[in-house]
């Protein structure tokens, strides 16, 4: 409901911005128009006088980097694009057209062309770009990187679109840029069923967020991904569907790796710890099933994962860590048996000895009473 | 008969305050871990500098604890081996006696409590379930601390049922000193001599009545101060540290006996983070291909057509005339009237036609596909004819320029700098003779007038329509 509410005034703010625009024109064109009374008749600024030339095909410029800049707006791209059903003038993105003939374009090349006109998307999608303000894009333009993805690069521009979740087309769109971690992605447990038409499975931005997407590197992401990753795997009913455990996660936190990430991440989510989170020993984008052979995490190739931060490790070692079982008489039957000894032995002798000391209590108090009657 | 006894020496005091000290840091660094999760353990586990720092501080009191083992095992030594003491700490059947006397207490079928020794049966128990939570510790601990090791001798599963053991052995001692040593201790008579060395008659008459009785009467160990045990002691003092330090080597194996895993772990992935795919279309502004048009390779089987019937619409709908017509002429260039395109058309002669000649370059702003192209030279080719079945445009014979029409008019503005009045450069655009001298008659490329005007940047710059037009007259002779 909210959701829709957003979409209704954001509609409602494109058409008073429209109108906004439309009117500033209108001041414009009697202004100027009175000013030069000789000239034949002011030209109407709106869409339709830009698409007089921009709908022809064919039209280009080449810039100063030898690049060319196609000028063509596709007209039925833009109707079926998100902004098609709003009558959005050119001029409110093309900031920077005050009129024909026009200025001079002074872009080296396309990119600074892309990045300059991306500005004008945050003048109607504000939350999105306060969201994208500080993201890990954001941060590497912001030092010079100038691939780093703005929003025309996810979106595109004249036929803006919103990717929809869970669907192959955001892992496709992310991995324009990223196409090795995409090819990683394509073969993983997750990508491979999303190639098949499911939709329970994380794409990229079900881990890393959307607009405000983080440094995957950055130690609070790392402290944080087993929630990401419980998000979905403690979900009993899809877990269920599937033939997977959904105690995964408690398992991990009541060993010493879980219990310390879990910690850090409540107490210090900056600073870095050497304890392991899900994707290090299962993987990150390339992750596969335990049962898969090639996976780090399949039993014959689990001593070989320990190891990478247990160098010594041995044949056993792995068998220490009880593959997020919880103990019982078929797993881990010693570790069942310990358990049951002290849930036995803690309550029989603490009872005991509280035992003893009431009724000592009330018998010392009753000879007491006894010594003082005489 | 004094007031108090003494009970406990300097020695037994400070170890007392040592097992404290370090049974509480222990206790509470252990219990934070085993309930993680709970808030009163999240906020110690912050104050204590985090759960590393916890770890940390735990094991350095399991360290203090160890040593205050050896020195307490030293300490036994030195009791019966020096002193030959009798046995006090261990039970005998006198315990059992007084356990079961303080059951038919407790029922109501003794009037009083047993009357005991040095130390009762309760502290007894209390001694026996330190020894025995100290050895499951200390055991379970080194299994814990040197998980590696433990996995080479034993199956993997001991070091989860360790920390089983571990945890669970913690909370018995804990809620077991709550219970059993906070009543006996504590609540029941508040017993200082732990601190002080002493305790009051009154209070040995109570817990300690055999011993108070043998103590009055004489009978009871004092330390002996004589040569022999000087002697005793001067063997077993060297001994004892030999053994001491032989302990002390072993704790010290025990805490560094491994490095368990490396400090920093590696990334998970070893991977590119920005490796873009080859494609196009995903940025505002796409690459696109210029596209060359395949001159007039058609125009034999284009269908003729007039400008009223055909001509005309192609420029509208192709909104040439956007630029070129209606309110604007760009360049001078009409094209939305058929007077306005014989300007930029040669009839019968497509290729010396500056719309043709422009289209074909490609790279303008708008540009007709090939057939529309094929169209146009097709229709200039059979004179651009206004309607079909109609003459060619008179006016202009055949199509040639010449000086008159519209050489001498296109120039016209270049007299005012290259006039015949104030030659620039020497030269005088206004009258034919003096224009031949920038002109070779046949041969445009050679003609100073057409290459420098082609290069374009000249004050005075000729259109694009107007050079090609300039350029056709020349390379028909310059007539």
């Amino acid at each position: 409901m909210k959701a829709q509410r957003t979409h209704v005034w954001r509609g409602w703010r494109l058409v008073v911005l429209g109108c906004g625009a439309a009117a500033a024109a209108l001041v414009l064109v009697v202004t100027t128009g009175s000013a030069s009374a000789q000239e034949e008749q002011a030209p109407q600024f709106d869409s339709e006088y830009c698409l007089g030339c921009h709908a022809n095909p064919g039209m280009q410029t080449t810039l100063p980097s030898g690049e060319v800049l196609d000028l063509t707006f596709d007209v039925a791209a833009h109707e079926a694009s998100v902004h098609g059903p709003y009558d959005i003038p050119c001029v409110l993105c093309h900031t920077d057209v005050t009129g024909f003939p026009h200025e001079p374009l002074d872009v080296a090349d396309l990119r600074v062309w892309t990045l300059e006109r991306n500005q004008s998307c945050a003048n109607c999608h504000e939350d999105e770009a306060e969201s994208a303000r500080d993201n890990v894009h954001a941060a590497a333009l912001a030092t010079g990187v100038r691939e780093a993805a703005v929003c025309t690069d996810c979106h595109d521009a004249h036929n803006a679109r919103k990717p929809v979740a869970h669907t192959p087309e955001v892992a496709e769109t992310c991995g324009e840029c990223h196409g090795e971690i995409y090819q990683l992605y394509e073969g993983s447990v997750h990508g491979e069923a999303l190639a098949t038409g499911n939709r329970d499975v994380p794409t990229c931005t079900d881990c890393h967020g959307v607009h405000d997407v983080g440094g995957p590197s950055q130690s609070e992401f790392h402290l944080f991904s087993p929630q990401i990753c419980a998000g979905c795997h403690q979900d009993k009913e899809l877990m269920d569907r599937y033939g997977v455990r959904a105690d995964t996660f408690d398992t991990y936190i009541a060993d010493f790796h879980g219990e310390t990430v879990v910690l850090f991440e409540a107490l210090a989510p900056g600073q870095e710890t050497n304890k392991p989170v899900c994707i290090d020993c299962h993987g990150v984008h390339n992750i596969q099933s335990a049962d898969n052979p090639d996976s780090q995490t399949f039993k014959d190739n689990i001593l070989g994962t320990c190891q990478r931060c247990h160098p010594d490790a041995s044949i056993n070692f792995p068998s220490a860590w009880l593959g997020h079982y919880t103990p019982s008489a078929d797993n881990a039957l010693l570790v069942w048996l310990a358990g049951w000894f002290y849930k036995i032995v803690i309550p029989v002798t603490i009872g005991g000895m509280l035992g003893y000391v009431v009724l000592l209590s009330f018998r010392s108090r009753r000879s007491r009473k006894e010594a003082a009657r005489g | 008969m004094a007031d108090r006894y003494r009970r406990f020496n300097l020695s037994d005091r400070l170890e007392h305050v040592a097992q404290l000290t370090a049974f509480t840091a222990l206790a509470v660094t252990g219990l934070v871990q085993r309930y993680s999760e709970a808030w009163l353990s999240r906020r110690l586990i912050d104050l204590l500098g985090g759960i590393e720092a916890v770890r940390i501080i735990h094991r350095i009191f399991a360290t203090i604890l160890m040593v205050a083992v050896v020195y307490h095992l030293g300490a036994i030594g030195y009791r019966k081996f020096v002193q030959r003491r009798p046995r006090e700490m261990l039970p005998t059947s006198a315990d059992i006696r007084a356990a079961a006397h303080s059951m038919r207490y407790l029922a109501g079928r003794e009037a009083a409590p047993p009357l005991q020794g040095r130390f009762t049966w309760e502290e007894k128990v209390e001694y026996f379930a330190l020894v025995w939570g100290t050895f499951v510790m200390i055991v379970s601990g080194f299994l814990l601390w040197n998980p590696i090791a433990t996995s080479r001798l034993l199956p993997g599963q001991f070091v989860p049922a360790a920390k089983v053991f571990h945890s669970g052995e913690a909370l018995l001692a804990v809620l077991a000193v709550i219970v059993w040593h906070m009543y006996h201790v504590h609540i029941r008579r508040f017993n200082t001599s732990m601190f002080t060395g002493y305790m009051s008659r009154r209070d040995m008459a109570h817990e300690h009545a055999l011993e108070l009785e043998a103590i009055e009467a004489g009978t009871a160990f004092t330390p002996p101060t004589d040569d022999a045990s000087r002697r005793r002691a001067k063997i077993y003092l060297p001994a004892i540290t030999g053994v001491a330090a032989i302990l002390l080597g072993g704790i010290y194996l025990f805490v560094t006996f491994e490095n368990t895993a490396i400090a920093t772990i590696d990334p998970p992935e070893q991977v590119a983070i920005y490796a873009p795919v080859e494609t196009t279309g995903t940025t505002g502004a796409t690459v696109v291909t210029t596209t060359t048009l395949p001159g007039a390779t058609t125009s034999t089987t284009t269908p003729l057509g007039a400008w009223e019937d055909t001509i005309e619409a192609i420029f509208r709908t192709q909104r040439c005339t956007d630029c070129h017509g209606n309110t604007m002429a760009l360049g001078g260039v009409d094209l939305a009237t058929y007077a306005g395109v014989l300007a930029v058309v040669t009839p019968g002669d497509p290729d010396r036609s500056p719309l043709i000649v422009l289209q074909e370059k490609g790279a303008h702003p708008t540009v007709l596909d090939d057939g529309q192209l094929a169209q146009v030279r097709a229709w200039i080719a059979a004179g651009a004819l206004e309607a079909l079945g109609g003459t060619p445009p008179t006016g202009v014979p055949g199509g040639a320029p010449g000086w008159e029409d519209p050489i001498s008019g296109l120039l016209a503005s270049c007299g005012s700098c290259h006039g015949a009045a104030n030659p620039a450069a020497g030269l005088d655009l206004t009258s034919y003779e003096a224009a031949l001298a920038v002109i070779t008659p046949g041969d445009p490329d050679a003609s100073r007038l057409y290459v420098v005007q082609a290069a374009g940047g000249h004050p005075g710059q000729l259109s694009e329509a107007d050079l090609a037009v300039l350029r056709e007259w020349i390379a028909a002779g310059a007539p």
